[in-house]
């Protein structure tokens, strides 16, 4: 659910141009870094992490409508910069499958990257004081939570009429559609939030036990 | 993994569709997912489904299983089209049918084009490592599809998920963990296998994509059939 399943044609073109620039701009500056650091041996294991979130997301939670991305995972592994293009690899791949649109593949990569982006910085974080087992669950459930909200904000935001975003709308009264918006993304949150949370706490756990089992059996992958 | 079931749809498919361009079955995707966006009322979006629904048994497809593939992707829409469009009406089943014909589209392009050649018509737009990294992760897919499948039947024999959820989760992680473990290892001797193949930061696919053949008529007369029944709807 951290990811907007959203199809083609239901939001306006205009965020989902803007969704692509931004997107190819981050796309731009993560390659220009892994080129500076001479990173490019990783693409092998980007390609690889790619079918692992695939792979995951095949794994329904069954009791709720949830699956698990360990994308929060990818990034502690990969770290932000590859994590990203994971994301979008991930998207890119998902669209083609039909879950979410080909024109949503740049919001949704916004959303899944920043998980990705936040479960690393988190991780680095807390790892100076927590063990690595609860960094990365505690690391994991921020990023989804942070990504749940993206999901619920670029709902909201994609959701107005881009007019009156950018003030260009005359002729209805803005305050009208603004509380008739506020009251059906009020409804939406209530929807979504309970199953972002109960499956971010169920990612968490499962990232927690994962990384706790790859410091047991091959510790220099976390390093 | 549906992934293997549309691989396969494509790699064996024989029909015109199959035959065509990837360019021209991508313009003819794109044309028709264009023409779902800017369509306002329903009729459009049910004439854009029969249309995909005929072209599905043309190129003899299992309509019922690309049906329910369709069907699948459809909850976060309904959740969106009730909260957005309260109560369930007009507007809620004008997304419900964008949603279906936007998912359908993408479907028959993946049934009628293998991955690898999607991929590299991409590659002609996208930054040559994303392109590698995605022939990778689509290579390594079918490898972890099978080692997960394998644990996952090891692990139920020998009572991996009874001990309640809490040890379900702790077992599945811990095989989670093994495949991530495999994975990185598999991609440490792909590369090394790359390198030794001489590469240098581009996998080459050898094909050009601004090719045409007759089957691709086809595809180019159904896409300006559907904008022109779009508009005149």
């Amino acid at each position: 659910m951290s990811h907007l399943h959203i199809p083609d044609g239901v939001i306006d073109p205009i965020w989902l141009i803007l969704g692509y620039i931004l997107t190819g701009l981050v796309i731009f500056i993560c390659i220009n870094k892994i080129r500076k650091r001479n990173e490019e041996g990783k693409m092998a294991l980007l390609g690889v992490m790619g079918a692992v979130m695939l792979l995951a997301m095949s794994v329904p939670l069954g009791f709720i409508p949830f699956h698990i991305n360990l994308t929060a995972l990818s990034g502690i592994i990969l770290g932000p910069n590859y994590g990203f293009l994971a994301a979008f690899i991930v998207n890119l791949i998902l669209a083609f499958l039909g879950h979410g649109g080909i024109t949503v593949v740049g919001l949704n990569t916004l959303i899944v990257g920043s998980e990705a982006l936040f479960g690393w910085l988190f991780y680095n974080i807390l790892k100076r004081f927590l063990t690595r087992r609860t960094s990365a669950g505690i690391s994991a459930l921020i990023a989804i939570i942070i990504s749940g909200l993206l999901v619920i904000c670029v709902i909201s935001i994609t959701n107005l009429e881009p007019e009156m975003v950018f003030h260009l709308h005359e002729g209805h009264s803005l305050s009208d559609n603004l509380h008739q918006h506020s009251n059906s993304i009020y409804a939406f949150a209530l929807t979504v939030s309970p199953i972002i949370l109960l499956g971010g706490a169920i990612e968490a756990l499962i990232t927690s036990l994962i990384v706790s089992y790859i410091r047991k059996v091959k510790p220099d992958i976390l390093k | 993994m549906e992934i293997a079931f549309f691989d396969n749809l494509a790699v064996n498919g024989k029909s015109f569709l199959h035959n065509a361009s990837t360019l021209s079955k991508f313009i003819f995707t794109a044309i028709i997912i264009n023409c779902v966006i800017i369509s306002r009322g329903i009729n459009e979006l049910i004439f854009i489904a029969v249309l995909q629904s005929v072209l599905i048994i043309a190129i003899r497809l299992p309509i019922k299983r690309i049906f329910m593939a369709a069907f699948n992707p459809m909850f976060f829409s309904l959740v969106f089209a009730v909260t957005k469009y309260p109560p369930f009406g007009y507007d809620s089943l004008l997304v419900l049918l964008k949603t279906f014909s936007a998912v359908l589209s993408v479907l028959i392009l993946i049934s009628a084009t293998p991955f690898t050649e999607l991929f590299s018509l991409l590659g002609h737009f996208l930054p040559s490592i994303i392109t590698d990294a995605l022939f990778v992760t689509y290579r390594s897919i079918f490898i972890l599809i099978q080692q997960l499948d394998n644990h996952l039947t090891i692990m139920k024999i020998r009572g991996g998920f009874n001990g309640g959820f809490i040890n379900s989760i702790k077992n599945f992680s811990s095989l989670l963990g093994l495949v991530i473990i495999r994975s990185i290892d598999l991609s440490e001797r792909m590369y090394h296998i790359l390198k030794i193949r001489g590469y240098k930061g581009k996998i080459y696919s050898g094909k050009s994509f601004l090719v045409f053949n007759k089957q691709d008529i086809v595809s180019y007369i159904l896409a300006v059939g559907t904008i022109m029944a779009v508009i005149l709807l």
